[in-house]
């Protein structure tokens, strides 16, 4: 595997991903900004919110429905879904900076996004070689769901639930090190 | 442990010793040990006899749970063996999805590339050449979606023969055929063959006789029988005969289609013996371990 | 040893099943899978942990358990939508294109079968009733218009179930008219968390009927700071001036509200459902819901102060 390869690889790759949850996404939380835009409307959940949904759907996007043709090519797994997160990336980054132009006030951060993406990239990693990456996908979902809705426990498992927002780069590091123990599965 | 040597006395593509994989509590493939060379290896076996998963992980693309394994002369538990293998490697799984937007000759550029073929000219030479293989010529620019299941399959097999590979993986290439895609699917392997190891999963036992050099019959993860086509045959030599009559006594019976029973087992005095076939063989090896009836 | 014996028929079925049947069976399979579903009951779990946190924890305001109530069902309401998405979405797969019954039975079918976890929201809004009950009522207002013991109305505690019959239908649509399951998937998260979440960007009185989940009691100004409270009716419940109100509030909570936002919900559901069903099914749906929409915004505006 070399430059050459991946930068081949790119053109087709791009066609071969399922936009259509990024697009909806992104369609929709340009629509919510703009309403919050008009109303002046704090963008609190707004944040979570578009954080959770633009982190599952990166995540998604490295669902391949001809990965059992490729499973035996030797450009790795690894590799290919890295290609197809620069991809997508290359569009969600702008998009979430649009986004963030539009809501009032300060505070639509990268890092809680990142943090939520690696996560459902770690997973992903790990599921078992059978399994659809939808799963993986859900993660940032449910996490961030799950500390807007359970914000209020505190203690260990409140901190723990919140780790994303509060420190997003130690959930991307720790991410990162699952994915990178997990790059020959 | 069963072994199995499937050589016609050239160097070794693939050794397999005491493979094991298991999902759950169920043991897929079971300490199986394996030696293959160069030619056409077929392996027969009902649903869940563990097919799929030993040519999975003859194709590097799962880790059995214990046993060793070189393909090719590597290890594909390391990690740079596992490359140079999959450079050398070409795998067609069971029933294998394709993107449905992309043309035949798409797809199978964009496999080229992701098998580390970075000459356009040769991509494309290549591509034509193996869809022109898999009789697709006149469709390689159309959009996959309005293929037919089964020009999907063969674009699928396009891909796996990339590059002329030294040992082809095949999981049942030859669903949704047509008889006359069979045929052309028969010579295609065969000239593969001649090059390296093809290994291919299938139901068909007319298959494995026109093409096969060796057989191995697989059933609950281990092999029950492995030889040449005629030695498959030859396990039901004397133990098939025909009458008009059903017989409570024989192993497997059923109806030919000239309205005969034909039957499998011991044959009671008298009983008219008939000439094997290699299905009698699988059909008797299965119902002597038990199988189903 | 027996031989294999080839050639025993099950005889054919001489007349078709009757579309009643049809729609049970259909119904009871997917209700079965609904309700073996992990994903109903990670959502009963995180409303559970959810209703915990906040009904644990004293009032941060007068009236805020009370106003809290109704949005604890949101994480059900996703996960209902999703999971009939999906069974939806099976449609789409065109396995049962051939298939003798019709699109628009089998629809019925998933839909009849899709209340089952309509009855697990009813089942817990029941409990949490009960518990309400028990607990002798919940706070509502300040001195001098304030009650310790506040129940909800039988219309308040009917809007979770009909916000699970809108969540059926809202999945129906996204999962019969999206291509993707993960589109719908993310939609329907994106669709439902702000309308869960973002509850009080809809307590004005003018936009409190349009809102998907209605929280009461619904705060009306009343007189300013210098007003004497205890000028205004003794029925009313009041807020008090304070850091974010500069005015006297009452208090307003209304089963009628309740009862002609139900009414709303209901065309809502109606007009989801026409985006879901087959074409010949969609006027009366449209019809049915407009119809109920309005009756139910004109009922709510009616009975609002």
């Amino acid at each position: 595997m070399n430059a050459t390869t991946l930068r081949q690889a790119a053109y087709p790759t791009t066609r071969a991903i399922t936009w259509a949850p990024l697009v909806a996404v992104g369609g929709l939380l340009l629509a919510l900004g703009t309403v919050l835009r008009l109303l002046d409307g704090p963008p609190g959940p707004v944040l979570v919110l578009g954080a959770a949904a633009m982190a599952a759907a990166l995540v998604f996007s490295l669902r391949d429905p001809a990965a059992p043709l490729l499973a035996a090519v030797p450009t790795p797994l690894i590799v290919r879904r890295v290609l197809r997160l620069a991809l997508v990336g290359a569009v969600a980054l702008p998009l979430w900076g649009l986004v963030a132009t539009m809501l009032p006030g300060d505070g639509l951060a990268l890092a809680p996004g990142l943090a939520l993406t690696a996560t459902g990239v770690a997973v992903a990693t790990w599921l078992p070689i059978d399994r659809d990456v939808s799963v993986a996908a859900a993660v940032p979902l449910f996490w961030a769901s799950a500390t807007e809705l359970l914000g209020g426990v505190g203690g260990v498992a409140g901190d723990a639930l919140a780790r994303w927002a509060t420190d997003p780069w130690w959930v991307v590091a720790v991410a990162g090190l699952l994915v990178a123990l997990g790059r020959h599965r | 442990m069963s072994t199995v040597t499937a050589s016609t006395g050239l160097a070794r593509t693939v050794e397999v010793t005491g493979l094991t994989k298991s999902y759950g509590a169920r043991r897929a493939v079971d300490a199986l040990d394996l030696a293959v060379g160069p030619g056409v290896v077929g392996l027969l076996g009902p649903n869940g006899a563990g097919k799929t998963t030993l040519l999975r992980m003859l194709a590097t693309v799962l880790a059995p749970d214990t046993g060793t394994l070189s393909l090719l002369g590597g290890d594909p538990a390391v990690p740079s063996q596992r490359l140079e293998i999959r450079r050398r490697l070409g795998y067609l799984p069971q029933s294998p999805s394709l993107y449905p937007s992309f043309t035949p000759m798409e797809l199978v550029d964009y496999v080229a590339v992701l098998k580390e073929h970075t000459d356009r000219d040769w991509r494309r030479r290549e591509a034509a050449r193996v869809l022109e293989a898999v009789g697709l010529a006149d469709r390689m620019h159309q959009k996959i979606k309005t293929l037919s299941g089964g020009m999907r399959q063969r674009v699928a097999l396009a891909a796996a023969l990339l590059g002329d590979p030294e040992l082809l993986v095949l999981d049942e290439p030859a669903t949704g055929l047509d008889p006359e895609q069979r045929l052309e699917l028969r010579a295609l392997l065969s000239a593969s063959a001649r090059r390296g190891t093809v290994l291919l999963s299938t139901h068909n036992t007319t298959e494995v006789a026109a093409l096969c050099q060796r057989v191995i019959v697989m059933r609950t993860g281990r092999v029950l029988f492995h030889g040449t086509p005629a030695e498959l045959r030859d396990v039901a030599a004397g133990r098939v005969w025909e009458e008009t009559e059903q017989d409570a006594g024989a192993r497997r019976s059923w109806m030919t289609a000239e309205g005969t029973w034909r039957h499998l087992g011991d044959p009671p005095a008298g009983a008219t013996v008939a000439a094997p076939t290699i299905d009698d063989g699988y059909l008797l090896l299965a119902a002597t371990d038990g199988g189903p009836r | 040893m027996s031989a294999t014996m080839i050639g025993e028929r099950t005889p054919a079925r001489t007349r078709p099943a009757s579309p009643r049947a049809v729609v049970a069976a259909l119904a009871t399979a997917e209700s079965r899978r609904h309700l073996r579903s992990p994903l109903l009951w990670v959502g009963v779990a995180l409303s559970g942990a959810f209703a915990w946190v906040t009904m644990d924890q004293p009032d941060d305001w007068a009236g805020a358990r009370y106003q809290a109530a109704p949005i604890l069902v949101g994480p059900l309401l996703l996960v209902i939508s999703i999971a009939v998405a999906g069974s939806f979405h099976r449609e789409r797969l065109g396995v049962s294109e051939e298939a003798p019954v019709g699109e628009a039975l089998r629809s019925t079918g998933r839909l009849v079968g899709a209340l089952a976890p309509v009855a697990v929201v009813a089942v817990l809004t029941a409990a949490g009733a009960i518990w309400v009950r028990q607990q002798g009522g919940l706070d509502i207002g300040e001195e001098p218009g304030r009650t310790l013991h506040a129940q909800f109305t039988l219309p308040e505690l009917l809007q979770p179930v009909v916000l699970a019959l809108l969540a059926v239908a809202v999945g129906a649509a996204a999962g019969r008219r999206l291509r993707h399951r993960a589109t719908s998937t993310l939609l329907l998260f994106v669709g439902w968390f702000p309308v869960v979440l973002v509850y009080w960007g809809f307590q004005s009185r003018q936009v409190i009927p349009l809102s998907i989940v209605q929280t009461q009691p619904v705060s009306l100004p009343v007189g300013p700071i210098s007003a004497n409270p205890l000028d205004f009716p003794a029925s009313w419940l009041l807020t008090q001036p304070g850091e974010y109100q500069d005015h006297w509030a009452r208090q307003f909570v209304s089963g009628l509200l309740a009862a002609g936002h139900d009414v709303w919900l209901l065309g809502l559901t109606c007009l989801f459902l026409a985006v879901a069903l087959p074409r010949h099914r969609r006027p009366v749906l449209l019809g049915l819901g407009t119809l109920l929409a309005a009756g139910g915004l004109a009922l709510q505006y009616a009975v609002i102060p």
